[in-house]
């Protein structure tokens, strides 16, 4: 996701479905019709992935993060929109490193949480809960934006 | 109590030609028909749902295929009932008249999403070119030890901060300006993560789908150096349908 030179010559395609399990669970576990009374979802894994594979937009974490990758930059490369050499250079030690290493982390926590093998833990913590989610609501944007998980998973 | 509870997965108008195949649990899928809607259904054990890749893939699967053929109103993943009676009584006809409704307003009518991810390095440059002071800051910072300089860091990196969410701001702007002409409604979501740049679905008319893909090939070119686009549709109107609240202006 660092590379300018990830960009297809065709252009960007679109996907008949989603295929990122971000994108997935953004679409029908927040979108849709729905009555509360009936929704049953076991929400060990949704509460995981919704609350721990956020990343907190504006922590110090992130500025540092931020900090860390300006410096980084080399600024005497200022081609602009010739840096195919200088960005495949810097391969998965530099900012795509990073960046991608936080992204792969959520990623396997969801993929665990998401196995539905939940026998092997402690079964009080991992205790089933009728689902009781807010329904659906199109002014909703706020609330659904907390449900939003990063959708910045590369395929 | 019944042995088997009731999965729904949508709901149709009566008389659509009944969905084949296999819904999550791996349940036949049929068709419970009220007067004059139906709602897309499949057997599964009682209890609640593991929502795993699997079972989320077949619901959107299960919809993709079902819109194929019909206008369907996508329910959220995981609405169960205990039979048919009560999917027939607590979904079909009591929210009759809000469902007829919507089914009409989405016929012909198709759920576009686009996501845009900012490309860090990129962003980094551009904010850097723009952004003087945070050049400055960013040149003060050069070969110092990063233990004495801890707090001069995290000032950076919030002058970076700030620079990234006005060019979010800015190229957020720019591509709804693009697109929302061509759609009839459109949700915007919040970024979830600093480099999301936009998250945004669309309803858009069928017979503009193509006019859509023009714009949105337009916006990659324009912006393509500087984002990755993700771009998926057409679906069941997910972000559009619901059982409360106002009847949607379009509708």
């Amino acid at each position: 996701m660092s590379a300018t030179s990830s960009r297809q010559a065709s252009g960007v395609q679109r996907a008949p479905n989603p295929s990122g399990l971000y994108d997935v669970l953004d679409l029908i576990l927040d979108k849709g019709l729905v009555i509360d009374l009936y929704v049953r979802v076991s929400l060990v894994g949704i509460e995981l992935l919704t609350i721990d594979a956020r990343i907190v937009i504006a922590s110090v974490d992130t500025y540092l993060r931020f900090a860390e990758a300006v410096n980084r930059l080399d600024l005497t490369q200022q081609g602009g929109k010739d840096l195919t050499e200088f960005v495949e250079d810097l391969g998965s030690s530099g900012a795509k490193g990073k960046t991608s290493g936080a992204i792969e982390g959520a990623k396997d926590k969801v993929k665990g949480a998401f196995s539905g093998d939940d026998d092997d833990d402690d079964d009080d913590q991992q205790e089933k809960q009728p689902a009781r989610r807010r329904r659906s609501s199109s002014s909703g944007d706020g609330e659904r934006s907390k449900r939003r998980r990063s959708s910045s998973s590369d395929s | 109590m019944s042995e088997t509870d009731v999965y729904v997965y949508g709901v149709v108008a009566a008389g659509a030609s009944a969905p084949s195949g296999k819904g999550v649990e791996d349940g036949e899928l049929r068709l419970v028909e009220g007067d004059g809607l139906a709602a897309v259904v499949s057997d599964v054990p009682p209890g609640d749902l593991t929502p795993t890749r699997q079972s989320l893939t077949t619901h959107m699967e299960v919809l993709r295929g079902v819109r194929e053929t019909t206008t369907v109103l996508p329910m959220r993943f995981g609405v169960v009932l205990p039979d048919e009676d009560a999917v027939r009584r607590e979904l079909l006809d009591a929210y009759a008249t809000r469902l007829g409704e919507l089914l009409a307003a989405v016929e012909k009518r198709a759920e576009l999403e686009l996501r845009a991810t900012f490309h860090e390095e990129e962003l980094m440059r551009s904010v850097v070119e723009q952004r003087p002071e945070i050049r400055k800051a960013r040149e003060a910072l050069e070969g110092r030890d990063p233990d004495g300089t801890y707090y001069d860091r995290i000032q950076l990196g919030e002058q970076v901060m700030g620079a990234v969410s006005e060019r979010r701001e800015q190229l957020r702007a720019e591509m709804l300006d693009a697109l929302t002409p061509l759609a009839v409604d459109v949700r915007v979501g919040e970024p979830a993560h600093e480099l999301d740049a936009l998250s945004a679905s669309f309803l858009v008319d069928t017979d503009r789908v193509d006019a859509f893909d023009d714009a949105v090939q337009e916006l990659d070119r324009r912006h393509g150096d500087l984002v990755r686009l993700r771009y998926f549709g057409p679906l069941p109107p997910h972000s559009f349908v619901d059982l409360e609240g106002d009847v949607p202006a379009w509708a």
